[in-house]
């Protein structure tokens, strides 16, 4: 009996020493060269930190490795190198090179210690230009540093400090992952070159945003944003700056109102003039989870094409990008008159990349994704579900992205019936098609897109104000008529 | 003093060294002997010869609709010239005239590649995919047009994939995905559609 309490005893030590173990985050060291950025897990051995040379060098140049005369030979490039199990002493191209700790061999893997890198990389590859960050792990290779710079863009008013704007201009662009938390939001760094600031934490005079700190741990860099407010993070310049600024509220959604009445003069396209409503995000704006609970959009409007991307050459003045443009705004409007909350994705002439925009509308949480589009062919408008292409079988709740779609396509379906039901009923003639048109069938909600073609002969009366506004308000009152089904399936 | 079994073996290997050289000098000559067949690269489908039935759907722009043509075309028995040859008599449709669905001169099918199982590999010309209109329906009509085409009249295709000058790309004129798979059977249900003129 009493055997059995001390082995349980051990059984339950042993079992929460192994779970701690398996919580505890791996440990890893990142490399950035010119060919590529990769990481690589360290490994533990005698109390210190190891990590396999030929998968180091694997991804620089050509290597390779055997055992020979009990000595582990180290060809990279035209460079030879020599180690031996357990000892210190290295040999380089024919010199010797001491390394910190013994050289370990794992099977035929041969193992260095992670702090011999940065002297041990320029002997073997013949690279001046390596530097590494010991503490975060962290190997650079020739001439990869990715620089920023952070300026705070205060607003013009005092009494409107909440404008304020935090904007990183970085040396390439970048990519990182974006987390926002109560307080403060979080871009963190795991494929790109960055190099430390030279201030690396900075308090601002501000009572918006307040602080700024750069940090790296296991092979990351982490820039942290503290705020009184939700920020919200949008790029620009082909991702090589990014603003954080506050985040928009959330229209207050108001009661159902007959769509007749909810016809509006507008701009017409190509000026500027008509004001950004609320709920409007700049180009290429990254969502952050709202303070407000995940499903803060309704619908995500995207306007397609954009920026360098002019999209369908409509006429020699108008382009499908303009096109898109203004009838995305005149959509928002409508789907919010009908209560319905709407963000636009691309709110100005920015390019942004078809796995951007699935990546924003996915982000967003939204009951319905409507892409606009715009064509000289054909009369009226053609509303497209996705043609889902080929692709592997979801695994678990994980869906391929090329199929990310496939559990929204009935419903999105009917929200393209329904849609072009209501076009119809305001004159505009309509029929629904399927589509391999990206990023449809990357978007996690219902996606539809509409297409818009003139209303006659004349391609310029895509412009006309009263047909995009019949577009808009058949599209919003399509939508609205299939609400109840599209939150039913959020 | 070297072993005697040695020896022997040493004899013996010396042995099946010139007879397999003599082996492999004859079965060289014999080879040289065979006249040489043409290399395999791409064979122009046959110009003159039997001549066969086939199905093709054609794009018309007006209506936005898919029709099936019926059309006489040489075919040869492989898959791969079939291929060749329907998408070929395909392109000349629209090339023609009075084409119903315009596309841009010097545009070209420049290879076609059955890949098993199933997968069927067209790869165009760039004149083809950069002289394309632009828009969702008019580049949708071309890429159902050729996939309905080719699943119809080459047995055994699930699935194709387009490239453009041998490359990747991502979109045929700002619309139609090329960067994916295309799955016959979604695209039958699609050409259905285009068929009934919706």
């Amino acid at each position: 009996m009493r055997w059995t309490k001390t082995a349980l005893t051990a059984f339950a030590f042993a079992f929460a020493a192994f779970a701690q173990a398996a919580q505890a985050e791996e440990k890893r060291i990142a490399v950035f060269s010119p060919q590529t950025s990769f990481t690589l897990p360290v490994i533990a051995r005698e109390g210190r930190d190891y990590v396999g040379l030929v998968e180091v060098l694997e991804p620089l140049g050509d290597v390779s490795a055997k055992m020979e005369g009990g000595k582990w030979k180290l060809r990279f490039v035209q460079r030879d190198a020599e180690f031996t199990n357990g000892q210190t002493r290295a040999n380089i191209k024919g010199k010797d090179f001491d390394l910190p700790a013994p050289f370990r061999l794992d099977g035929s893997r041969g193992l260095v210690p992670v702090s011999s890198l940065g002297a041990l990389i320029p002997q073997i590859t013949g690279t001046r230009e390596v530097v590494f960050h010991g503490d975060s792990r962290r190997l650079f290779v020739g001439k990869v540093a990715v620089r920023f710079t952070a300026e705070l863009q205060k607003s013009d008013s005092a009494q409107k400090e909440d404008a304020s704007r935090l904007v990183l201009n970085f040396t390439s662009p970048v990519n990182p992952t974006i987390a926002s938390e109560l307080g403060k939001i979080r871009l963190t760094f795991a494929r790109e070159p960055i190099m430390p600031p030279v201030v690396q934490s900075y308090t601002y005079d501000n009572s918006a945003i307040t602080r700024s700190q750069y940090e790296e741990a296991n092979g990351l860099a982490l820039l942290t944003v503290y705020s009184s407010t939700p920020l919200l993070a949008s790029f620009s310049n082909e991702g090589r700056t990014i603003s954080l600024g506050p985040a928009p509220k959330a229209p207050p959604v108001q009661p159902p109102q007959p769509a007749s009445t909810a016809i509006t003069p507008q701009t017409p396209p190509g000026t500027s003039a008509t004001p950004l409503p609320p709920g409007t995000l700049a180009a290429g704006t990254v969502v952050a989870p709202p303070q407000s609970g995940p499903h803060h959009f309704f619908a995500i409007i995207d306007a397609s094409h954009g920026g360098s991307e002019r999209g369908a050459g409509l006429s020699d003045t108008l382009a499908e990008k303009d096109v898109c443009l203004e009838l995305a705004r005149r959509l928002q409007k409508e789907l919010q008159n009908l209560g319905m909350s709407a963000l636009i994705l691309r709110d100005s002439d920015s390019t942004l990349s078809l796995d951007q925009r699935a990546a924003m509308a996915n982000s967003a949480h939204p009951a319905i994704y409507i892409a606009l589009h715009a064509a000289s062919q054909g009369r009226g408008a053609r509303v497209y579900a996705s043609l889902l292409p080929f692709s592997g079988n979801a695994r678990g709740q994980f869906q391929p992205w090329e199929s990310a779609q496939a559990p929204s396509l009935r419903t999105a379906v009917a929200a393209a019936a329904s849609i072009a039901t209501e076009l119809r009923k305001h004159d505009v003639p309509a029929g629904v098609l399927y589509a391999p048109l990206r990023p449809l069938n990357n978007i996690v909600a219902p996606a539809v897109a509409v297409e818009v073609a003139p209303p006659g002969d004349e391609v310029a009366d895509l412009a006309d104000q009263n047909y995009q506004q019949s577009i808009a308000v058949g599209i919003a009152a399509g939508v609205a008529a299939v609400k109840a089904q599209l939150e039913a399936a959020r | 003093m070297i072993p005697r079994h040695l020896k022997i073996g040493v004899y013996f290997l010396l042995m099946a060294v010139l007879i397999l050289s003599g082996y492999l000098w004859r079965l060289k000559r014999h080879a040289a002997s065979i006249p040489r067949v043409a290399e395999a690269a791409h064979v122009a489908p046959p110009q003159a010869g039997p001549r066969e039935q086939v199905t093709l759907y054609v794009a018309y722009d007006d209506p936005g609709m898919l029709m099936a043509r019926g059309a006489s075309v040489p075919l040869s028995e492989g898959r791969q010239q079939r291929a060749d040859t329907v998408l070929r008599a395909l392109l000349n449709q629209y090339l023609a005239e009075d084409s119903p669905h315009q596309i841009a001169a010097g545009s070209e099918i420049r290879n076609v590649y059955l890949v098993d199982p199933g997968l069927a590999v067209v790869d165009m010309s760039s004149a083809m995919a950069d002289g394309h209109r632009s828009g969702i329906l008019v580049e949708e009509l071309t890429i159902v047009s050729i996939v309905q085409t080719l699943s119809t009249n080459v047995p055994g295709i699930n699935r194709v994939k387009f490239l453009v000058d041998g490359k990747e790309r991502e979109t045929l004129a700002g619309h139609a995905d090329l960067s994916s798979v295309y799955d016959t059977s979604n695209v039958a249900q699609l050409a259905n559609q285009l068929k009934a003129g919706q």
